[in-house]
């Protein structure tokens, strides 16, 4: 025991001593994470997943608007029911790949039950939809033998990234996120190819937005390609019948291929799939990697998912509830000025645009009991951070209206949420309670803007000035823009034009809200975009008017030169 | 109703006539499968896993000799046990990738187990050993910062190839199956590189040989590399406590990481490991692509996996009946004369050479109630068919005769026996 204790002293030394490139390469590469400010650090739950759980470090439960679960079927008793009679049916696990002794009858059926939930032919189920992903690319077909053309959008997912990169001898093209101008083209590049798959999400994870399915269909017809859409964040609550953004566009019959995930709404667990026509799938068995190397899905999972397919196949009763709770979060959010992504899918990004504001937004979120996540660069692009919000069918009306109630409260204690437009424009968003007179510097000569005023529970005044100073009650120059207002409709829009100073001089415009409340509580969201158009405009204007002066010069000096040269010829012929 | 069918079969025919040509090529490629005789058929298993099982299209259950559930555990009532009772009170699943709201504190416990059961600092827990491979290259060290050499053994598994494919601007090296000779002349080339790794099965699965890790490691330490052993048939019931080819070797100190899985003997359902330290599993959960935007480990699989390290923590009685029943089919396979590839792993390959014969023979042996698999090309070289069996510690002594006799009166059958 002694020798085996200095042994492990000295090979503990020896690996220390030696292995130090690798540990000192990697440990300075995590001082630049931690330094960036882009560490992920993992909040640990101790309860279900559900619409409200228990993390660690907090006394009380929170709310969770971060999960996938949009059908809150995470915890159903009901899946859970099926997947515990399923361990007991068939056992725990196979510990095999599908094709050696890893097929039991429930595999076969749920892949049935899946091909027949979207009207396919055939399904190949996988350990998860980040699996199915790398998987078909490389399988669908041998791309040593034909030629294979993948056009995928800039903002795929990183698992249709992946899959595609492991397949180095087809073609890859990536188009213009949505951009179906672009798409065309490159689809009229791959025509030399034997095979082109255009490969896109159904929704986009970070922004919610659905891919153009109609217009990518028509281009796939036009040009013979196969689609293959993600649904990942669409299957099970998303369109009519939750059949996802396939049939939310209403091309499930066009479509040749899905990939989705039994993770995310569909109970949560795991697992994942490829569907569609019988002789994509049987191809996929026979050359798909994970599939082939892979263990295959336990059976708990399966039966659990059997259940939940049983669940959609017969009611939309959750799909319907998801709607309605995110048309009103949309709607409440939308109304107290918040920046929200339009759309209709439960991924609501809340954009606050600067990372650093995103991560303590969601601090202060947490002290008010709900749970969200800032998302910054690199996930997301520069200067657009966000949080991305998730309704859940698990959410009830009580619960959304503590999650708003709280962002307009963080609202309130944060300082002003700007952007930087990409046409040189500036957007300011400040929320305002109780009689507060806020004072926004609008600009400096030359500018415009656009004011938009969010209340429905108080009375405001909105007032500009001129001059450095804060203004005073007996301020001459104090502009009273609108009248005393209250607005059910949470919305008024003033277009405001700066007018010329007598000295032209470059002065700080101060804008001020003040409000008026005869409740005890007031809340006021306002919204002021900036934009510079006068310098440009006149520059722009400047320049044509000399080019149009020289023109005219110009035409005039060679009108001189013609007449004076025909004069010349006259007096010589006389 | 009647303008939505007329759509659709509109569409179908709209589809039908311009994807054709895919769809052309996909079934020609089908057919050339088919012709080649490579064409994998899925048999239905109507029980639980176990050393005897029901397959659908054969009347009674056959005994089943080629499944990765080495400790007989993919239906312990123990585990199962275990997993319902997680369900309970953790739920069916987390919806979440783990640095959201993924994270239990059930899956850090694994992770504390499976750390400290192979003498290492941190885990970090994947949906499978696959994914944990294809995680881990690319996002061991950025390689757009540094230079990143990967040196691998020509025969590792398919995930790791794949997870070598992923990993960008690093410069990759094969060298030749367990040939050292190879690997120190490819690590002598890559010292201008600033990071190095050598990666390799720790028991390779088609012929159940164990790479010379010891051998490895001197190499890693003189060149300065890191290295990484995918355990997945070996951790649970290989080495004295079943603890890996690295322990077999007598390096599990000088490892720096293991990859591993939850599937094989570990109760079978999911999941796979990254181990190492620390500071390798900081940046893994940083970098690494699959744990960053792929759902977390469920559950049932969690609570299942720490029942199981609870018990190998506790005894070695599973791993050496493993033992008993390798060494004790081994002898008497070559004692009757078939030509097996040496070793002490419960990977067996008997060796038959000829694919066709392969699988003629597996096709005789589930006549006789035995359930194996012949391997051919592409799986295995031309020329090197066999049929690989894989001994579990739920197999008893009679069924192992059982096994061996069948194995021998087909053996006499087709004319394979040395003799």
């Amino acid at each position: 025991m002694l020798s085996n204790f200095l042994r492990k002293q000295q090979y503990n030394y020896v690996r220390n001593t030696f292995a130090k490139s690798a540990e000192s390469v990697v440990k300075k590469q995590l001082q630049e994470i931690r330094k960036a400010g882009t560490w992920k650090a993992e909040r640990i739950i101790n309860t279900q997943q559900s619409a409200s759980i228990g993390v660690e470090g907090t006394r009380n439960k929170v709310l969770n608007f971060c999960a996938n679960n949009y059908l809150g079927l995470s915890n159903s008793p009901e899946l859970m029911e099926a997947a515990k009679d399923v361990i007991d049916s068939h056992g725990l696990g196979l510990s095999s790949v599908r094709f050696i002794c890893g097929t039991q009858d429930i595999h076969k059926k749920l892949e049935s039950m899946i091909a027949q939930f979207h009207r396919m032919d055939d399904t190949i189920l996988y350990s998860s939809c980040f699996t199915a992903n790398g998987g078909l690319f490389e399988g669908f077909v041998d791309p040593v033998k034909s030629k294979v053309a993948i056009l995928s959008d800039s903002l795929n997912h990183a698992s249709i990234i992946d899959g595609i990169r492991l397949n180095k001898k087809a073609r890859r093209m990536r188009y213009n996120h949505i951009d179906m101008q672009d798409l065309e083209n490159k689809l009229i590049e791959a025509q030399d190819q034997d095979v082109r798959i255009i490969t896109t999400d159904g929704v986009f994870s970070m922004d919610g937005d659905v891919a153009p399915l109609t217009k990518i269909c028509d281009l796939a017809d036009r040009y013979d390609s196969i689609v293959m859409v993600d649904e990942s964040h669409a299957t099970g609550f998303f369109g009519k019948t939750g059949r996802g953004a396939s049939e939310y566009c209403n091309v499930l019959d066009r479509v040749d291929l899905i990939n989705s995930t039994l993770g995310k709404a569909l109970g949560g667990s795991s697992g994942g799939f490829t569907t569609g026509k019988q002789c994509y799938i049987d191809m996929l068995r026979q050359r798909s990697r994970p599939y082939l190397f892979s263990n295959t899905l336990a059976p708990a999972v399966v039966g659990a998912s059997i259940k939940v397919f049983d669940i959609l196949l017969k009611s939309t009763e959750l799909r319907d509830k998801l709607e309605r709770n995110t048309l009103y979060f949309r709607e409440k959010m939308t109304n107290a000025g918040f920046d929200i992504l339009a759309g209709e899918h439960p991924i609501i990004p809340i954009m606050l645009y600067e990372g650093r504001l995103a991560n303590e937004f969601a601090d202060e979120m947490l002290k008010r009991g709900i749970y969200v996540i800032g998302f910054s660069y690199p996930v997301v692009p520069k200067g657009e951070a966000r949080i991305r919000v998730q309704i859940s069918a698990g959410h009830t009306k009580q619960q959304l209206d503590k999650a708003i109630d709280a962002f307009i409260e963080v609202g309130i204690s944060t300082t002003t949420i700007t952007r930087l437009e990409p046409n040189g424009s500036k957007k300011y968003l400040r929320f305002l309670e109780n009689s507060t007179n806020f004072y926004f510097p609008v600009s400096s000569s030359g500018d415009e803007a656009i004011i938009s005023l969010y209340s429905d529970t108080c009375l405001f005044d909105l007032y500009f000035t001129t001059g450095m100073d804060y203004p005073t009650e007996s301020d001459d120059d104090k502009l009273k823009l609108s009248k005393t207002q209250k607005s059910h409709a949470c919305l008024s829009t003033i277009s405001l034009e700066k007018k010329e100073t007598k000295n032209n001089a470059q002065i700080a415009q101060l804008l001020y809200v003040t409000s008026k409340t005869d409740n005890t509580t007031n809340r006021l969201a306002i919204k002021v975009t900036v934009q510079q158009t006068t310098n440009i405009e006149k520059t722009t204007a400047s320049l044509v008017i000399s080019v149009i002066l020289l023109a005219i010069c110009c035409l005039i000096t060679m009108i001189i030169i013609v007449f004076l040269s025909r004069k010349g010829n006259t007096d010589r012929k006389r | 109703m009647l303008s939505n069918f007329l759509q659709k079969q509109q569409y179908n025919c709209v589809r039908n006539f311009t994807s054709r040509s895919a769809e052309r090529i996909v079934k020609q490629q089908l057919q050339e499968i088919r012709n080649a005789g490579t064409w994998k058929a899925e048999r239905i298993i109507n029980t639980q896993q176990s050393a005897l099982i029901g397959v659908e299209g054969t009347y009674n259950k056959v005994l089943n000799f080629c499944a990765n559930n080495y400790l007989g555990l993919s239906n312990s009532p123990e585990l199962m046990q275990a997993a319902k009772d997680t369900i309970d009170s953790h739920g069916l699943g987390l919806s979440s990738v783990r640095f959201i709201c993924g994270t239990q504190n059930i899956h850090k416990k694994l992770e504390s187990m499976i750390a400290k059961f192979h003498r290492m600092e941190d885990t970090i827990l994947y949906s499978s050993c696959f994914d944990a491979n294809g995680g881990l290259f690319e996002g061991f060290v950025d390689p757009v910062k540094s230079k990143v050499a990967i040196l691998s053994d020509a025969l590792n598994h398919a995930s790791i190839i794949d997870g070598i494919r992923l990993s960008g601007k690093a410069k990759r090296y094969r060298y030749n199956h367990i040939d050292m000779k190879d690997l120190e002349n490819k690590l002598i080339q890559a010292q201008d590189q600033e990071v190095r790794i050598i990666t390799t099965d720790g028991v390779f699965s088609m012929d159940g040989d164990v790479a010379p890790i010891e051998k490895i490691c001197d190499l890693a330490e003189r060149y300065d590399s890191v290295v990484m052993v995918d355990e997945s048939h070996a951790t649970g019931f290989f080495g004295k406590t079943g603890r890996g080819a690295s322990e077999f070797c007598n390096v599990l100190d000088r490892v720096d990481l293991i990859n591993s899985t939850l599937g094989k003997a570990l109760g079978g359902s999911s999941g796979g490991f990254t181990v190492g330290k620390k500071c390798y599993i900081d940046m893994l959960r940083q970098r690494s692509r699959p744990y960053l935007f792929s759902n977390t480990l469920a559950p049932a699989v969690v609570g299942a996996s720490i029942k199981v390290f609870d018990i190998l923590l506790k005894s070695t009685e599973l791993r050496d009946q493993l033992e008993k029943n390798t060494l004790y089919f081994r002898e008497k396979m070559t004692k009757a004369g078939f030509d097996i590839l040496a070793g002490e792993h419960p990977i067996i390959p008997i060796m038959l050479y000829e694919g066709k014969l392969a699988n003629e023979f597996a096709d005789e042996m589930l006549k006789r109630g035995i359930y194996v698999i012949g391997f051919s090309y592409p799986v295995v070289p031309k020329g090197e068919a066999r049929i690989r069996v894989q001994i579990s510690a739920g197999h008893t002594k009679e069924q192992l005769d059982k096994a061996i006799d069948a194995f021998v009166e087909v053996g006499k059958l087709k004319g394979c026996l040395k003799k």
